[in-house]
């Protein structure tokens, strides 16, 4: 076989180009639809700000919220006892068992008056649990002040309680490992299916919302590849009916659909299950309506089973809800 | 210049070039026209602050980057290969090497991508990566050489006029 030399690999690539000419929209189309974004994210910044003083009324107004185990705080779970996160880790696959499965974190706390440019997750949205930059500082000023609910420092622990307690797959309820990189983490989450092995249902991605080693993971998505969820687009408005569709591979599924909102315990609005299976095939479901969507980000979720347990696999995706309510 | 002005003419002057890269990077001139698309549509978003800066065009690009490679395209990997195999190809040599590109690590293609396909220098592309210069020297070399393993077993011409295999 002929060697070829890596100068021959780099001016191959330098001639590498497009095979077609590529249908570019105009510049103003762009413009347009960048300022439409321009203005969502003003609303949603003033809807986090009114958040925000909302919870620092609440702090003065209930203290004791901060330091006592009074009867009306969430639950919380024992953060697993692992490695800590670290740049291009891959932790083995392990079990967590969660026998508590934490709330979304709402908790009030001390909150400065002034109130600092909020870091952005950009390009990602974040599904869960904070809803706004306000929630993550109230948890971080409760956390370093007694150990405040510690799962959100962990990843895998963060991403099983978006699964069990969020999303309510109660039967996928193992993490299988977990890789980080420069991009957050990327939790492979599943099911034990006969002695030690498992089954992954899906891999969930976090990244770290804020500076700091104390900053908490936040869900922003799903790795997916034999099932994903691309209509609607990440990131897109939503509107109803609500048409959801991707494509999946496997032999008898059935494609259930769920709309929901972290601060809503049910979902906002739903799809039953439709048969699906194939290679990379086609998928859609119609949710007909989603009712009380306040949150700025709802999370719109796909799920198949049925062979081995009723949640097999998942893939999320993440629509902006304030658009639609401007709108509305 | 007004700031449509400005706009319009970094999404003219600049949007071929990150197409191309992207295409390197994704497989799909489609998904690349999408991502830099995308991309310019976050710019503008954000111009007051992009539009100030000495080189818009890499926030632009990072971002594409970012999206390319982080899951705005969740399903990239199926689609990738199913592309590949179907996609029209501008010559036989092209094809493989795209295909062998798609095949590398992540962050070897990114390097490889952003140094000889952006035209950034090491020290550039360490910085973009955020990542040493060592490594990134250490990324380029593992990546040329995989692609000359990948693009040698293949047997055929890697592009124009530079033959190989056999």
């Amino acid at each position: 076989m002929a060697e070829i030399s890596t100068d021959q690999i780099g001016r191959a690539l330098g001639d590498l180009r497009p095979p077609a000419e590529v249908d570019w929209e105009p510049a103003g189309e762009l413009r347009r639809l960048g300022g439409e974004r321009r203005a969502r994210r003003s609303r949603i910044r003033a809807a986090a700000t009114g958040l925000a003083l909302a919870a620092l009324v609440a702090a003065v107004a209930v203290p004791v919220l901060l330091t006592g185990d009074s009867p009306g705080r969430p639950s919380t779970t024992t953060a697993p006892t692992g490695p800590s996160p670290s740049e291009s880790t891959t932790v083995p696959a392990t079990s967590v068992p969660v026998t508590t499965v934490p709330a979304p974190t709402t908790v009030p706390a001390t909150t400065p008056t002034t109130l600092p440019p909020a870091p952005s997750l950009a390009p990602y949205l974040g599904l869960w649990p904070f809803t706004d930059y306000g929630a993550v500082q109230t948890w971080e000023a409760a956390y370093q002040a007694g150990g405040h609910e510690p799962w959100h420092t962990d990843p895998g622990q963060s991403a099983l309680s978006f699964v069990q307690g969020y999303l309510g797959f109660s039967d996928i309820d193992t993490v299988v490992g977990v890789t980080t990189d420069s991009t957050g983490a990327h939790v492979a989450v599943g099911f034990h299916t006969s002695g030690s092995a498992t089954s992954t249902a899906a891999v969930v991605h976090l990244v770290r919302w804020g500076p700091g080693t104390d900053a908490p993971w936040e869900v922003v998505g799903t790795d997916d590849t034999s099932f994903t969820l691309t209509t609607p687009a990440y990131g897109d408005g939503f509107s109803t009916p609500l048409v959801v569709g991707g494509t999946i591979t496997g032999v008898d599924e059935s494609v259930s659909v769920q709309v929901r909102q972290p601060s809503s315990a049910t979902p906002l609005g739903s799809a039953a299950g439709i048969p699906a299976g194939g290679t990379g095939s086609p998928w859609t479901q119609t949710v007909g309506s989603v009712d009380g969507a306040t949150d700025p980000v709802l999370t719109v979720v796909a799920v198949t089973g049925g062979h081995l347990q009723a949640h097999e696999r998942f893939t999320v995706t993440a629509l902006l809800a304030n658009a639609s309510l401007a709108a509305g | 210049m007004t700031e449509n002005e400005g706009f319009d003419e970094l999404y003219g002057s600049t949007r071929e070039d990150l197409v191309r890269q992207l295409y390197a990077l994704t497989g799909d001139v489609g998904t690349a026209r999408d991502l830099v698309q995308e991309a310019f549509i976050r710019a503008w978003a954000r111009w007051d602050k992009v539009g100030g800066y000495d080189r818009p065009e890499a926030w632009v690009r990072k971002v594409a980057y970012r999206l390319a490679v982080d899951g705005w395209r969740r399903d990239r990997r199926t689609v990738l290969r199913a592309d590949v195999a179907t996609a029209p190809r501008p010559g036989p040599g092209e094809g493989e090497l795209l295909a062998a590109l798609l095949e590398l690590p992540k962050r070897e293609r990114e390097a490889i991508v952003l140094h000889h396909i952006a035209g950034l220098s090491v020290e550039e592309t360490a910085a973009e990566l955020k990542a040493p210069v060592g490594t990134v020297k250490s990324w380029l070399f593992r990546g040329r050489e995989h692609l000359a393993c990948l693009l040698g077993d293949s047997g055929v011409e890697t592009t124009k006029g530079v033959v190989a295999g056999g």
